[in-house]
């Protein structure tokens, strides 16, 4: 049976494509992955093909400041197991902060999810008091006991089959966290489980996208020592796993506010950060490959050039225009040719411009992630410090109710504690939805440009007009399935629509409203993903007529960057070799492991940098 | 449909809705015609090319201002048609004017000097011929808003003094949107990128081809230029090329849903502090601490507005029966509202840059020397370098073909506002339904007005609930989907990508104005359960925007209706008024100026 989208999408989340196909992990993974069945959408237990990550930045640590984490940071983490500390400040802060949540149960202040209930219990009070007088440390910390057995029987499966997305789910919360009233022990396990590599067994459905209690509640099972996890990659209950990673278990007296994890966005916002890392990789091998398509048509590079490009200020456009008009800096396109067509077709001419705008559509969701992955998004809001005479509003009746005057359980500090909206994850949710859809305009523009090399009327020459017969048959071209870019680019458009906007009104009407940003992130890794393999399509092509321009005339030059893709490519696919002799794969699948093992800036060094860094304008 | 006593921009896009969906056009030629009203025609505002704003745009295009070129915008124009002379004279491959358009990208139409004798007749009469066709270009049904082909005029008025029109050209376009000669055109038939088909059918009516409007009365082009006392102009050079190749339909229409969409927000704002007031809400989460836990710019101006806003309300005063916190819809409405502007300003931005910039293939840059860039030196591009001569009265330049049609990224800007005005909808219809329950509001309206039991149904006509707002909603629903990425492959494969500009252009202003029809039920509902507040306690105060908006409301729309009243439809009334009245008519001194475009 044919899936739907949803059904595709939980696929990935399960791990079965994205996993294997993760930029900058080995080929060989992608190769193992791509051989993985595809049936797990139903799995009910241990998902077929887990995919634990290969710790190779173990060595490393990241500290976390809760100011300034970074997606490349998260990924360190995430895919390569570097470890991560709090630093001093973020200590201080957080342990502040759960000072003052103390304090303010203390001095009979109404605090959302504390000693009131959540959702439509809003208005019931849990308990009254000093939350640490016998009597209330008693009674939570019997809850928060609960709360770990609760926490493996929440959400729906399929299990998430990447250790990659609960590690960046984990790393993201350690670093919000921060600013959350979290206490020092909650904090701690939170952070030994990443550095320890004990790994919960985390469910991929039962967020809305906004507050990802479920998958939160599986990490505190965890924490709590009940359900299973995975240490070092292999699964076991979640007792022996903290047992051999030499933990013990949370103590209930340190989870008596177990909201402060789990009342957060870090499972979508983990995600978004593998997704901007991912998409930067995938948009630096777009604007390299569009180099070798102008090498490989004879094009006419007019559009990328100066009149051009200065009387049209937009600024990620002109910035691939400059990249790649310096990729082929030294080409014979920049000679007199007369046989060259004054315009290219509209897909290769608008590339650039297609690129340049999916990449305004990455820095836009960049910048909206560091403020997402370094800002609280927790309900309600821990404010140590603040006094009254910070803004008019506080000095009000209405304010100052939430006010925390300071004591011994605060140390004598003062604060607010605010109900709040933090847990709707807007902008971020749209700008993903804008990359999703600012990639597959640009990919729209690749795979037609693919195809135009079909025609003379484009090319001019035609392949056996400067490559022998038995030489041409025995060449990679020769292997290439015509049908592949299609059908590519026919699951790009499925990806390609957006997530229904939804307004369930569910718990009493309370929470009726959601984002449903974990899908949303899930379908803009698949269509990055999809990208890569497309741009590999795009590559073979590229190369093939690289290998036709040199024959037609030998002593060509092509751009420096152009020159050295070509030149390792074919090393990884020669281009005559006998079909006898080729691999018995998919030519896709051999150049989707090239681009995975080599980065495109190893080819262009620009590239390493960010597009819009100052650096990276040639 | 026609009897109903509504303003003439909800006319106009039930005319949308009833002839076709996407096209933006009533079905029938000239049936629901909307004229502007000529309201600024004393106002003239100068094109320079370089900074048209959205605000000019609107007066131009909706409020019949004038227009006329800078010196500046006049001599770039003449020296780019010199240049362009020149450059065929010198013996250059000219794009779409010695060469052909399209697949005949290769083929010589001409060649040498095109003022010799016989490069002039044949140019003369070709171009003379091409705009005359003009009139058959188009797919209806056609456009039923005079303001959606005058953006589309003036939008090209601005940026072709980037291009190489002919005097006469120039001359004309502005002479159109000055006598009010509006050309009728076809809605459909642009692939959203190079808007020929449109741009085609006002070449038409510039050489007395087809029909137009004059003053908003349709008959012969030829008659509408006579009684405006223009002559049908000679076309010549590469005045096809240069009048239609532009996105400046798709860009017209974009920069009014820009100034639209700008206007539905400021009533989005707005209503919700009437909303927070109505509902008796906890403000918690507006209050600075929690906005500067979370550093988005425009959802922190956002969030300060509002609360400016309700600044002197009740809400701030201590109450016993007030909630710790609202339901999820109305607490996050803020956020939805900032994410919207986030995306306004970013297509706002966008818009500006499209007007403001060359969507011209090829394009003429007088200004250009070899030495200008190191590409430029190249032989290549040294095969498109114009040294300057008779024709360019010695200017040099280059004249290079390129992508510039490509509308991106407005294109995808059009969706991501699109979007992001869903994901704010789904708040505002949410947030109106829960004031049904005392789970929130606390309060029976029954008891606190004295209403005699089975007074629901007058409850629901006097509020905005029902099921409308969920209707319209779901109207959003449907416009939201992005248009499927297109590469059909056409004109031999030449022309293998396509923009679909046209579609998400329209799609975001019914998007806007379906947002303005949400804000009306909204509208109603908050002012009806700020009554309902007063009337609970007639000291409380809401804050002087809220204050001020109630009143000037209920002018227009009595507390409760009467079955002896006028028999308006509430949220349509409702709705006009919004769309009638600025809402910053009732922002307090002091609104905090929103962020640059950037997020």
């Amino acid at each position: 049976m044919r899936r739907g989208c949803r059904g595709r999408a939980l696929a990935i989340l399960a791990g079965v494509l994205i996993a294997g196909l993760a930029l900058g992990s080995p080929a060989g993974a992608a190769v193992k992955s791509a051989a993985a069945s595809d049936s797990s959408a139903g799995a009910a237990s241990e998902p077929r093909g887990y995919h634990p990550i290969v710790a190779s930045r173990s060595a490393e640590t990241v500290v976390l400041t809760g100011r300034d984490l970074t997606p490349d940071q998260v990924v360190a983490v995430a895919r390569y197991g570097a470890k991560v500390a709090l630093s001093d400040d973020a200590r201080r802060r957080q342990a502040d902060a759960y000072g003052l949540l103390l304090e303010g149960a203390a001095e009979g202040m109404a605090i959302y999810g504390f000693n009131r209930a959540p959702g439509a219990g809003r208005e019931i009070p849990l308990f009254s008091g000093d939350p640490l007088s016998p009597e209330n440390e008693a009674l939570l910390s019997a809850k928060a006991a609960k709360a770990f057995l609760s926490g493996p029987r929440q959400g729906i499966g399929p299990e998430v089959a990447d250790e990659e997305i609960v590690r960046a789910l984990l790393a993201v919360r350690a670093n919000t966290m921060i600013s959350e009233a979290a206490s020092p022990g909650l904090s701690q396990v939170l952070i030994d489980l990443l550095n320890r590599r004990v790994t919960p067994v985390v469910q991929s459905r039962g967020s809305l996208g906004e507050a990802d209690l479920a998958a939160m509640g599986n990490v505190l099972g965890t924490m709590g020592g009940a359900g299973e996890a995975y240490y070092q990659g292999k699964r076991m209950s979640a007792a022996q796993a903290l047992a051999a990673a030499g933990l013990k278990p949370l103590r209930p007296a340190d989870a008596i506010y177990p909201s402060a994890l789990t009342s957060t966005n870090a499972f979508s916002a983990g995600q978004a950060a593998l997704l901007v890392h991912d998409a930067k990789l995938a948009l630096n091998w777009a604007d390299l490959a569009l180099s070798l398509d102008l090498e490989a048509l004879n094009s006419s590079v007019t559009p990328l050039s100066t009149p051009v490009q200065s009387s049209r200020p937009l600024e990620y456009s002109n910035r691939v225009a400059a990249r790649v008009l310096d990729m082929v800096k030294g080409s014979y396109l920049f000679d007199d040719d007369p046989k060259r067509i004054i315009q290219d077709p509209e897909s290769q001419r608008a590339s650039y411009s297609r690129q340049g705008s999916a990449w305004k559509a990455w820095a836009t969701l960049r910048d909206t992630l560091r403020i997402q992955l370094n800002s609280s998004d927790h309900n309600p809001g821990v404010e140590v410090g603040a006094g009254p005479g910070d803004s008019w509003e506080l000095a009000t009746p209405q304010l100052r109710k939430y006010y925390v005057k300071g004591g011994p359980e605060s140390h004598g500090q003062h604060g607010f504690i605010l109900s709040n909206a933090n847990w709707d994850p807007y902008p971020m949710a749209n700008e993903i939805e804008a990359l999703t859809n600012a990639l597959a305009n640009m990919d729209v523009a690749v795979v037609q440009r693919i195809y135009r090399f079909s025609s003379t009327f484009f090319t001019v020459i035609s392949p056996k007009d400067v490559i022998g017969a038995a030489e041409l048959a025995d060449s990679v071209q020769s292997d290439v399935d015509g049908y592949n870019p299609t059908a590519i680019w026919q699951d790009i458009q499925g990806l390609a629509h957006l997530q229904s906007v939804e307004g369930n009104a569910i718990s009493n009407t309370v929470e009726e409203l959601q984002a449903e940003t974990v899908l949303k992130t899930v379908r803009a890794r698949q269509i990055v993903d999809d990208t890569v393999r497309l741009l590999g399509e795009d590559l073979l092509t590229a190369t093939f007529w690289l290998d036709v321009r040199h024959a037609q005339v030998p002593d060509r030059a092509f751009g420096a960057a152009p020159t050295a893709v070509w030149t390792e490519f074919r090393r990884a696919v020669p281009f005559r070799q006998k079909p006898e002799e080729r691999p018995l794969r998919p030519a896709g699948e051999i150049v989707l492991g090239f681009m995975l093992e080599h980065p495109a800036a190893e080819f262009y060094a620009p590239l390493a940098k960010d597009i819009d860094a100052a650096t990276t304008s040639p | 449909m026609n009897g109903m006593a509504i303003g003439r921009r909800t006319a106009g896009r039930l005319g949308i809705l009833m002839g076709c969906l996407c096209a933006g056009a009533s079905a029938l030629a000239g049936s629901g015609y909307t004229p502007i009203q000529a309201t600024m025609s004393d106002k003239v505002i100068t094109l320079t090319g370089k900074d048209l704003t959205v605000e000019q745009l609107v007066d131009i295009a909706r409020y019949g201002a004038k227009v006329q070129l800078s010196p500046e915008a006049r001599q770039r124009e003449a020296d780019n048609y010199g240049l362009l002379l020149e450059a065929s004279a010198e013996g250059i491959a000219v794009y779409w004017f010695n060469r052909g358009a399209g697949d005949q990208r290769e083929t010589v139409l001409f060649s040498g000097d095109p003022l010799s004798p016989k490069n002039k007749e044949y140019l003369e009469k070709s171009q003379l011929m091409e705009f005359k066709l003009g009139a058959v270009f188009g797919y209806g049904p056609e456009v039923s808003d005079e303001e959606i082909v005058r953006a589309m005029m003036a939008v090209r008025a601005n940026a072709m003094t980037w291009n190489a029109p002919s005097p006469q050209l120039a001359e004309m376009l502005t002479n159109l949107l000055n006598r009010r000669v509006t050309p009728v055109v076809l809605s459909r038939g642009t692939l959203g990128e190079g808007d020929l088909a449109e741009l085609s059918n006002v070449g038409a009516t510039m050489v007395g081809a087809g029909d137009a409007y004059f003053e908003g009365t349709r008959m012969r082009a030829s008659d509408a230029l006579a009684k405006a006392g223009l002559k049908p102009i000679q076309p010549f050079a590469a005045d096809t090329n240069a009048l239609t190749s532009s996105d400046a339909y798709a860009t017209g229409i974009a920069g009014l849903a820009v100034a639209d969409g700008r206007r539905a927000l400021d009533w989005a704002d707005l209503i919700y502090a009437m909303d927070l007031d109505g509902m008796n809400s906890s403000i918690t989460p507006l209050t600075l601490l929690v906005q500067r836990e979370r550093p988005f710019q425009w959802l922190n101006w956002d969030a300060a507005r509002v609360r400016e806003l309700l600044k002197g309300s009740y809400l701030f005063g201590d109450d016993p029966h007030r909630i710790i916190q609202d339901p999820e819809s109305l607490r996050a409405s803020s956020i939805r509202e900032g994410s919207a502007w986030q995306e306004w300003g970013a297509l706002r931005d966008a818009v500006v840059t499209q007007m403001n910039s060359s969507d011209h293939n090829p394009a003429v840059r007088t200004d250009l020397s070899p030495q200008d860039g190191w590409d430029l030196a190249s032989p290549q591009m040294m095969k498109y370098y114009v040294k300057g001569g008779k024709e360019s009265n010695g200017k040099h330049g280059y004249i290079v073909s390129n992508a510039n049609w490509d509308p991106f990224p407005m294109a995808n800007k059009l969706e991501n506002f699109v979007i992001a005005l869903a994901n704010m909808d789904v708040a505002v219809s949410l947030r109106i339904d829960r004031f049904t329950s005392p789970f929130f509001t606390q309060t029976d309206a029954v008891k606190v007005l004295n209403l005699p039991p089975g007074s629901g149904f007058m409850l629901y006509l006097a509020g905005g609930g029902g099921y409308t707002p969920v209707d319209l909603q779901q109207e959003m629903q449907s416009l939201t989907n992005p248009v499927a990425p297109s590469g059909a492959a056409i004109d031999l494969t030449v022309e293998d990508l396509q923009a679909q500009t046209r579609i998400k252009a329209y799609r975001a202003r019914q998007a806007v104005g379906t947002t303005f029809d949400l804000l009306g039920h909204d509208m109603l509902n908050a002012t009806f359960w700020m009554d309902v507040r007063k009337k609970q306690d007639a000291a409380r105060a809401f804050g002087d925007g809220p204050t001020a908006a109630l009143a000037a409301f209920r002018k227009v729309v009595p507390f409760m209706p009467s079955a002896d009243g006028p028999a308006q439809i509430r949220p349509m009334v409702a709705a006009e008024f919004l769309r009638g009245t600025h809402a910053e008519t009732f922002y307090p001194q002091g609104d905090p100026a929103p962020p640059a475009g950037v997020p």
